[in-house]
């Protein structure tokens, strides 16, 4: 900060065995994204803690992540637009292609930037209460994180196109059936979940090291 | 801007993400965009001309 005091981080690490939950933790503005969130993970997935296996995400407050901050995103001109989606990319590439399986916990929104960042997560657990949605056409903004590729690969270019012109919202089920969700469970059983997935899963043995 | 999402699509990964980047930063610069934006923040309907 530029008056020298700490900042208060928007993310929290707990690292449970071999395991890392990372909670978004900026519940009073729904875990929107800022540079800070982004920075956050980028720090993250860049260097995780010795020892973790996989990686948790999930978000505090019941909401996993309303998008985009639009406030900070308000005066950003064009061309640092384009830098800032592209760092976006990038960070989401570290999450999908960084070397740790990454299970999500969805609740609540997951919407604009919270889709694309649940889109390059390996693993969806959706709750009864989560709600998918890209309503960027309804304020005039477009995505920028990565949807069209991630989310369009999903649930096809066409659905996606829908989603952006109406903002209609999928839920769990439908979220599950479209592709959204790999798994749609009770409130509140989404980390035990991740966790049993996670003891079961073989290749994360196969891709461990030994070291 | 809604005609990028089918184009990007048919394009490798790396050539979508790269495009959806100018996409998204073209798609601000528009009066609309910028009420549409405006107005959510302020917690009230959009005004278009």
């Amino acid at each position: 900060m530029a008056d020298g005091t700490a900042q208060r981080k928007v993310t929290r690490v707990e690292v449970d065995g071999d395991i890392a939950i990372l909670t978004f933790d900026r519940p009073e503005k729904r875990n929107a994204m800022n540079d800070q969130l982004v920075a956050e993970l980028d720090a993250f997935f860049s260097a995780p803690p010795k020892g973790v296996n996989a990686v948790i995400l999930r978000g505090e407050g019941g909401h996993f992540c309303s998008g985009l901050d639009l406030a900070e995103h308000e005066h950003r001109a064009p061309i640092d637009g384009v830098y800032h989606s592209r760092n976006w990319h990038r960070v989401s590439d570290l999450i999908e292609f960084g070397g740790l399986p990454v299970v999500s916990v969805l609740t609540g929104a997951v919407i604009g930037g919270g889709l694309e960042i649940a889109a390059s997560t390996h693993v969806r657990i959706a709750e009864p209460d989560v709600r998918f949605q890209l309503p960027e056409g309804r304020r005039g903004i477009f995505v920028g994180g990565g949807a069209t590729v991630r989310v369009g690969r999903l649930i096809g270019a066409d659905r996606m196109r829908e989603m952006m012109l109406t903002g209609r919202s999928y839920g769990a089920e439908e979220g599950m059936s479209l592709g959204l969700a790999h798994y749609s469970v009770g409130s509140g059983e989404g980390l035990e979940l991740a966790r049993n997935l996670h003891a079961r899963s073989l290749t994360t043995r196969l891709f461990q090291t030994t070291s | 801007m809604m005609h990028a999402i089918p184009r990007i699509q048919d394009m490798p990964r790396s050539e979508g993400l790269f495009t959806e980047s100018l996409a998204a930063a073209m798609s601000q610069t528009s009066d609309g965009a910028k009420e549409g934006l405006r107005a959510f923040l302020e917690k009230r309907p959009p005004k278009f001309r």
